[in-house]
C-alpha cells in the first residue's frame, strides 16, 4: 500500500498541510516540537482510526479550534485507489469515509492498510508492563487478522460482563445461580481462541525475530521470544479445560476482589538474550534492538498475512540508533515498503552523505507546522 | 435557532425524543406535518394513541399483540410441539416472514447484561419453563450470536436441559444470495467452523 497524497487540516500544531508522495523513502526533518511526528500520526490514524500517542482525539485538535480532517489517498500494488477521509469534531465525534462511504464500525478499517510505526515511547513494548506488550501484540494481531479482532472484542466484552457480575457479587449483591457460570464459558471460549492465535503466531514469528536481530546487531547471542499464557497448557486441546479449572480455583479470590483474574487479558510475553531475560537484565541498547527487531519482524508477518506492502513510519529513527546503523534499520524493514522517517535537523547533516542512493527518495522540512519539500 | 410558535417547539422536542431522530430531522418532520391536510394529521396521531390503548404483550409468547393469547398462540396451524425463543418481537416479525417456521415463539424481552442490569429476572425466563410441558419436542433458541445472545442461549440450554426435550441453536454463516468471494473473512471463518456433513 501506498500513500499517495496526505492533507492535514487543523491537527495538532498543524493548520493545513497539503502533500504528494513519489517516492518510496519520505524524510521529515526539523528542530523539535515543529510538527514531525504530527504528520506520523496523522498517517497512522489514517491507517488504523487512532492514534498511537494520544488518549482522546480531542487531544489532537488545536486549542482555538473545535475539528480536524486528515485525507489520504492510496494506492495498492494492483493500482487500485483508495481513499480515507478521518474527520473529528469536538461535538460529533469521529467519522470514517472509505472511499466514499462512511464506516460504521472502525474496526473495519484495521488490516485494510497495514502499517507498523516505531516512535519514542515505544520503549514501553520492551520495558514497561504486560499491558503494554498485550496492546501491541493486539494491535499487530489485529491488522493481519480480522478474526482475531472480532475474538478480541467479543472477549473483551464478555470480560466486561463477567467483572460487573463479581464486582456486585462483591459488594454482597445476591446474583442469580448459574449466572456467573454463563459469563465464565463465554470467557473460556472466547479466550481459547485468542490463547491459540497468540500461541500459533508467536512460534511462527520467533525464527523471524532471531534473525533480525542477528542481523541488526552482529551479535552471536539468540533472541529468544516466549508466550506465557496466564492459563497455561501443554496441548491446545486442554486450553479450556485449563482455563476453567483456574477460574473455579480463583472463584473465591475473584468474588472478593470484583474482577476476572484469570485468562489471556492477563497474558505476558517475554523476551530473553542468550537466555537472559530482556526486562531484568537488558541493556539500553539491547532494549532498543529488540524493539527495532520486533518490529521489523511485525511488518514482515503483515506482509506475508495481508499480501500488501505495509506503510513504516519511522519515528526518530536516528535518534534512536547510531546513524551506520540506521541505514541498516531501514534494510530490515523496507523490501518495497513505503516509509515515512522523522529526524532532527542534526540528523539531516549527518545523514545527508551516508544515505544510500540507491533508493529514490524525497525530504521535507518541517517547521512551525509547516512543510515544505527540500 | 427556536421557532415563534411554542406548539411547533413542543412539536419539535416530543419528535426529537425518538430513536434515529436529531433536532434537524425533527424539524423537517414537523414543516411537513404542518404542510398535510388535518385528516393525516389526525390519523397519524390517532394511530400512536391507538398503540398504547390497544397494543400488548401476548401472556403466553410475550409477542405484541391487540389480542390476548396472540393469534400465533392460537392459530390452529400451528404446531405446538416446537418453541422458538427469541429476543425481541422484532425477531417474530422476521423469522415470520420466511413463512418457513410453522411452530410457536417466546419473546425473551431482551438478552442477559449485567451491565445494563439485566439478569434472568428482568427476562421472561420462568414463563418460557413454565411452558415447556410433553406436548414440547424442540426449543430452537434463536437469540442474537452478539456475546449477550450466545450467553443467553448457554444459560437457556443448561435451565432446559433437565427437560429431556430438544434443544438447538440457529446456524451462523454466509448470507443467501451473497458470493463467498464477498462475505467478510469473520462470517466465512465462523461459518466454516460450523460447517456440517452432507
Amino acid at each position: 500500500m501506498t500513500l499517495t497524497h496526505l492533507e492535514i487540516i487543523s491537527f495538532r500544531n498543524i493548520e493545513q498541510v497539503r502533500l504528494d508522495f513519489t517516492k518510496t523513502r519520505n524524510l521529515f526533518f526539523g528542530d523539535n516540537a515543529q510538527g514531525k511526528t504530527n504528520v506520523i500520526e496523522a498517517i497512522y490514524i489514517l491507517c488504523l482510526a487512532k492514534s498511537f500517542r494520544a488518549r482522546e482525539d480531542s487531544d489532537l485538535v488545536p486549542f482555538d479550534k473545535k475539528e480536524f480532517t486528515i485525507i489520504g489517498k492510496f494506492v495498492d500494488a494492483h493500482g487500485i485507489k483508495r481513499r480515507v477521509v478521518v474527520f473529528y469534531s469536538v461535538d460529533q465525534g469521529k467519522k470514517i469515509s472509505l472511499d466514499g462511504k462512511r464506516v460504521a464500525q472502525f474496526s473495519k478499517l484495521i488490516g485494510q492498510f497495514p502499517v507498523v510505526v516505531l516512535s519514542s515511547d515505544d520503549f514501553e513494548i520492551t520495558g514497561g508492563p504486560p499491558s503494554q506488550r498485550r496492546r501491541f501484540f493486539n494491535i499487530f494481531f489485529s491488522q493481519s487478522s480480522q478474526r482475531y479482532l472480532q475474538d478480541l472484542k467479543e472477549y473483551e466484552r464478555a470480560l466486561k460482563q463477567r467483572n460487573n457480575i463479581l464486582s456486585s457479587m462483591a459488594l454482597g449483591k445476591t446474583i442469580s445461580p448459574g449466572i456467573l457460570d454463563i459469563w465464565s464459558e463465554q470467557l473460556i471460549s472466547k479466550g481459547e481462541a485468542l490463547i491459540k492465535f497468540r500461541a500459533k503466531v508467536i512460534d511462527e514469528i520467533r525464527p523471524h525475530l532471531s534473525d533480525n536481530y542477528r542481523v541488526l546487531t552482529n551479535s552471536s547471542e539468540t533472541l529468544n521470544i516466549t508466550y506465557q499464557p496466564n492459563v497455561p497448557f501443554k496441548e491446545p486441546q486442554e486450553i479450556s479445560h485449563n482455563f476453567r479449572s483456574a477460574l473455579l480455583k480463583l472463584s473465591p479470590k475473584e468474588k472478593k476482589r470484583g474482577t476476572s483474574l484469570a485468562g489471556p487479558h492477563r497474558d505476558e510475553f517475554s523476551f530473553s538474550i542468550g537466555g537472559k531475560d530482556l526486562r531484568r537484565f537488558g541493556s539500553r541498547g539491547e532494549h532498543k534492538s529488540v524493539l527495532v527487531s520486533l518490529k521489523a519482524t511485525e511488518s514482515t508477518f503483515l506482509r506475508q498475512k495481508t499480501e500488501t506492502e505495509p506503510i513504516l513510519l519511522l519515528d526518530d529513527l536516528y535518534s534512536e540508533l547510531d546513524k551506520d546503523r540506521g541505514k541498516n534499520v531501514l534494510d530490515l524493514f523496507s523490501a518495497g515498503s513505503q516509509v515515512f522517517i522523522t529526524g532532527t535537523s542534526f540528523d539531516y547533516e549527518a545523514v545527508k552523505n551516508i544515505q544510500d542512493e540507491s533508493v529514490d527518495k524525497d525530504v521535507f522540512f518541517v517547521n512551525s507546522g509547516q512543510v515544505k519539500r527540500a | 435557532m427556536r421557532y415563534s410558535s411554542e406548539t411547533v417547539e413542543r412539536a419539535i422536542h416530543e419528535l426529537s425524543k425518538l430513536p434515529g431522530i436529531g433536532r434537524k430531522s425533527a424539524q423537517r418532520h414537523v414543516f411537513y406535518l404542518l404542510k398535510v391536510s388535518e385528516e393525516e394529521v389526525n390519523a397519524l396521531a390517532q394511530s400512536l394513541i391507538d398503540l398504547k390503548i390497544k397494543v400488548r404483550h401476548c401472556s403466553i409468547c410475550f409477542n405484541i399483540t391487540e389480542q390476548d393469547p396472540c393469534p400465533i398462540c392460537t392459530g390452529e396451524t400451528r404446531s405446538r410441539s416446537i418453541i422458538c425463543v427469541v429476543e425481541e418481537a422484532n425477531d417474530v416479525v422476521a423469522l415470520e416472514k420466511t413463512g418457513e417456521y410453522k411452530g410457536l415463539y417466546h419473546v425473551l424481552g431482551g438478552v442477559l447484561s449485567p451491565l445494563d442490569g439485566i439478569g434472568p429476572d428482568d427476562l421472561h425466563i420462568k414463563e418460557l419453563l413454565a411452558r415447556v410441558d410433553k406436548s414440547v419436542q424442540e426449543i430452537i433458541i434463536a437469540t442474537n450470536p452478539s456475546t449477550e445472545g450466545e450467553a443467553t442461549a448457554f444459560y437457556l440450554a443448561k435451565l432446559l436441559k433437565p427437560f429431556n426435550v430438544k434443544i438447538t441453536r440457529i446456524a451462523r454463516g454466509i448470507p443467501v444470495g451473497a458470493d463467498l468471494e464477498y462475505a467478510d473473512e469473520v462470517t466465512l471463518s465462523r461459518a466454516l467452523e460450523g460447517r456440517v456433513i452432507i
